[in-house]
C-alpha cells in the first residue's frame, strides 16, 4: 500500500461528507481526547465498560450498517459474495467501536461507576 | 529517461490507489496508509501557454494537476457550458435512485486557482499556427494544447428522433442530459405499470460508458420484478454486433445474466430510425431493415467527436475512427503524432478504450507527465495502457466491478477479494457512495 496517501483519504472524505466533514472531524478529536482522559482518570479501559455501554455499542454497529444501506439505496440482503459479508462485518465493527467509544466517554464523564463496569 | 522524471503519480502505480480510495467509503480504517503528501513534487517554473479545450472531467483534472506542478504557466480552459455534469450518475437518476440535482454542479466550483476560463466553444483548431478560434471569433494561441472537448451525441443520425420528446410516449434517453435521465425514469415508471415490449440498444459507433445501456436493461428487469409486473413485459437488447461488450469474457458473462433474467438478445441490430408517435423502431440488420414495436425504449445515439474537432487537422483521416472524427493520438502517450505539442484526453481521444471517468483518471497523469517533461527538455516514459473500469449494475443493490485494458485483459484491483465477474453489494456501495467523492477529488487533482 506504498502509494496510498493519507491526504487522498482526507480529501475523499471531505468530498463525501461535505459540510459535515469539519464538525465531525472536530467531534472525533474532542471525543478522542476525552476518551484518553477518561481512560486514565478511571484507570480503566473500554473493554471493561459496562454491559449498558456495550449494548449501546451494538446498537451503534447495527445503526451504522443500516445507515450505509440507506445511503447506498440498498439493503444488506443484497449481499452476494464473501466480500459483502466482510463489508457488513467491518461496517458493524466500525459502528460498534465508534459508538462504544462515544458512549464510554460520555457516560464516564457523567457517572464513572455505572459506565466502567466496576 | 532519468528516474526523477517518472512522476510519483504515474498511472501504473495509481490504479489501485484510485479504487482503494473509492472503497474507503465503506471500509475506512482497514487500509494501510502512509503520511506522505499527495503532491510532494517540486514545481517547475514555466511561462508556457497551455490551452485546454473543454472543462469537463478531463479538462478540469488536467488543469488542476498542471497547476500543482507548474509555476508561472498560463493555463486557459475554453468551454461554453457553465454547468458541470457528473455523468456516471446519470444511470442512477434514470433508475429512480437519485434526483437530477445529484449530477448537476457548476464548472466554476472546480476551476483551479490560477487557471482562467473562456466561456465559449472552439469553432476552429489551427494546429499549424498553434491557435484555436472560439465561436465568438477570439483567437487563442498556445504552446501546448490539450483537447478535452468530450463528444457529440448525434441524435440527428437517427431518423425521426426528437430529443424534446424524451420521457414521453415510452421513449427515454439517458445520455442526453440530467433532465432527460429524470424524464427517462418517468417513462420507465409508466412501463413498469403497463408492461409491453422494452427495447434496449447501443450505437455502432464508439461510445462513452459502453456498459450503461446494459445496466439499464438490468435495472428495468429489476424494477419490473420489484413492481410485480415482470411477467407483463418482454425485454429485448439489440446488440450492435455479435457481442454484448467489447471484452469477450465480460460479454459472455452478460449473455448468461441476460439469459438468467429472461432478457432476449438480438445481435447485429443498429437503430437507424424511430417513429415516436407509433412507437416503432427500425433497425439495420445484415439481412436488411427490421421494425420492432415498443412500449418503452432507451435510445442511445451514435457518438462522434464534436464537429470542430472532426473537421480539424487533428482528427483521424484514415482508419476506423476517421468517420467519427476522434483526435488522432498515440494510444500509449495520447500525444498527436503530427503535432507533438497537442494531446487529447477523455472521450475525444481516438483510442480503442477509455471513454469513462476512470479512464480520465489514468490518462491525465500520463499527458501531464509528458507535457512537464517537454517543458523541462526531457522525455517521459509514462504510458496509458487503456485501463478503464465499469461498475456494471446487474440489479439494484448489486454490480460487477469490471476493469480492463486495451488488450481486453481483466485487470482487477483486488484479485481474490472483489471478483470482477461477481455480482456484489460491495461494488454497488462503491458505485453509489464512493465514486462521486472520488470523481470530485479527481477534478481537483487530489485523487
Amino acid at each position: 500500500m506504498k502509494d496510498m496517501e493519507l491526504s487522498a483519504f482526507f480529501f475523499l472524505f471531505q468530498e463525501m461528507l461535505g459540510g459535515w466533514f469539519w464538525p465531525l472531524f472536530l467531534f472525533a478529536v474532542i471525543v478522542s481526547v476525552a476518551f484518553v482522559v477518561q481512560s486514565f482518570r478511571n484507570r480503566n479501559w473500554m473493554w471493561q465498560a459496562s454491559a449498558r455501554v456495550k449494548a449501546i455499542g451494538v446498537s451503534g454497529g447495527v445503526l451504522f450498517v443500516i445507515l450505509i444501506t440507506l445511503a447506498s439505496s440498498s439493503g444488506f440482503t443484497d449481499a452476494g459474495g464473501p466480500i459483502d459479508f466482510w463489508l457488513i462485518t467491518v461496517l458493524f465493527g466500525f459502528g460498534y467501536i465508534t459508538t462504544t467509544t462515544v458512549a464510554y466517554t460520555v457516560c464516564g464523564l457523567l457517572n464513572k461507576e455505572q459506565c466502567n463496569g466496576k | 529517461m532519468p528516474a526523477s522524471f517518472v512522476s510519483d503519480d504515474a498511472p501504473n502505480l495509481r490504479r489501485r490507489d484510485f479504487l482503494l480510495s473509492v472503497g474507503a467509503a465503506g471500509a475506512a480504517g482497514i487500509l494501510g496508509l502512509s503520511a506522505e503528501p499527495l503532491y510532494a513534487a517540486e514545481k517547475t517554473a514555466s511561462k508556457a501557454r497551455i490551452v485546454i479545450v473543454g472543462a469537463g472531467a478531463a479538462g478540469l483534472s488536467t488543469a488542476s494537476r498542471l497547476l500543482q506542478r507548474l509555476d508561472g504557466a498560463e493555463i486557459t480552459l475554453i468551454d461554453s457550458r457553465a454547468e458541470h455534469y457528473y455523468q456516471p450518475g446519470f444511470t442512477l437518476v434514470a433508475a429512480g435512485i437519485k434526483s437530477k440535482d445529484y449530477v448537476i454542479s457548476r464548472t466554476s466550483d472546480y476551476l483551479p486557482k490560477g487557471a482562467s476560463l473562456i466561456s465559449s466553444s472552439v469553432a476552429e483548431f489551427d494546429p499549424d499556427a498553434k491557435a484555436v478560434v472560439t465561436d465568438k471569433g477570439q483567437r487563442v494561441s498556445y504552446d501546448y494544447l490539450i483537447v478535452a472537448t468530450g463528444l457529440s451525441l448525434e441524435y440527428g443520425l437517427i431518423d425521426g428522433m426528437d430529443t424534446s420528446m424524451i420521457g414521453r410516449n415510452g421513449m427515454g434517453s439517458i445520455y442526453h442530459s440530467p433532465e432527460a435521465a429524470a424524464a427517462t425514469w418517468q417513462a420507465l415508471t409508466g412501463f413498469m405499470e403497463q408492461g409491453g415490449t422494452g427495447l434496449f440498444l447501443r450505437p455502432a459507433t464508439e461510445m462513452k460508458c459502453a456498459g450503461a445501456p446494459l445496466k439499464y436493461a438490468f435495472i428495468t428487469d429489476d424494477r419490473l420484478r420489484r413492481n410485480g409486473t415482470r411477467d407483463k413485459a418482454r425485454l429485448i437488447y439489440k446488440a450492435q454486433n455479435q457481442t454484448l461488450f467489447s471484452v469477450p469474457i465480460v460479454s459472455e458473462k452478460v449473455r448468461m445474466l441476460f439469459l438468467d433474467r429472461g432478457i432476449d438478445v438480438h445481435y447485429d441490430r443498429v437503430l437507424i430510425s424511430i417513429d415516436l408517435g407509433k412507437r416503432v423502431a427500425t433497425f439495420q440488420t445484415p439481412e436488411g431493415m427490421e421494425t420492432e414495436s415498443y412500449d418503452f425504449i432507451n435510445v442511445v445515439p451514435p457518438m462522434h467527436a464534436p464537429k470542430s474537432v472532426k473537421e480539424s487537422p487533428l482528427s483521424w483521416k484514415t482508419g476506423q475512427w476517421a468517420t467519427e472524427g476522434w483526435v488522432e493520438v498515440d494510444k500509449a502517450t495520447l500525444r498527436h503524432p503530427r503535432y507533438p505539442e497537442v494531446f487529447a484526453v477523455g472521450d475525444v481521444a481516438g483510442v480503442s478504450k477509455g471513454k469513462t471517468a476512470a479512464s480520465v483518471k489514468w490518462q491525465v497523469p500520463v499527458i501531464v507527465d509528458h507535457l512537464l517533461a517537454d517543458i523541462r527538455g526531457k522525455t517521459s516514459d509514462a504510458i496509458y495502457n487503456g485501463y478503464t473500469s465499469c461498475p456494471l449494475i446487474t440489479r439494484l443493490g448489486r454490480a460487477m466491478l469490471v476493469e480492463f485494458d486495451y488488450d481486453n485483459n481483466l485487470v482487477p484491483s483486488f484479485p481474490g477479494i472483489i471478483a470482477p465477474l461477481e455480482e456484489l453489494w460491495a461494488t454497488w456501495v462503491i458505485k453509489t457512495m464512493g465514486l462521486k467523492p472520488t470523481y470530485l477529488s479527481m477534478l481537483r487533482g487530489r485523487a
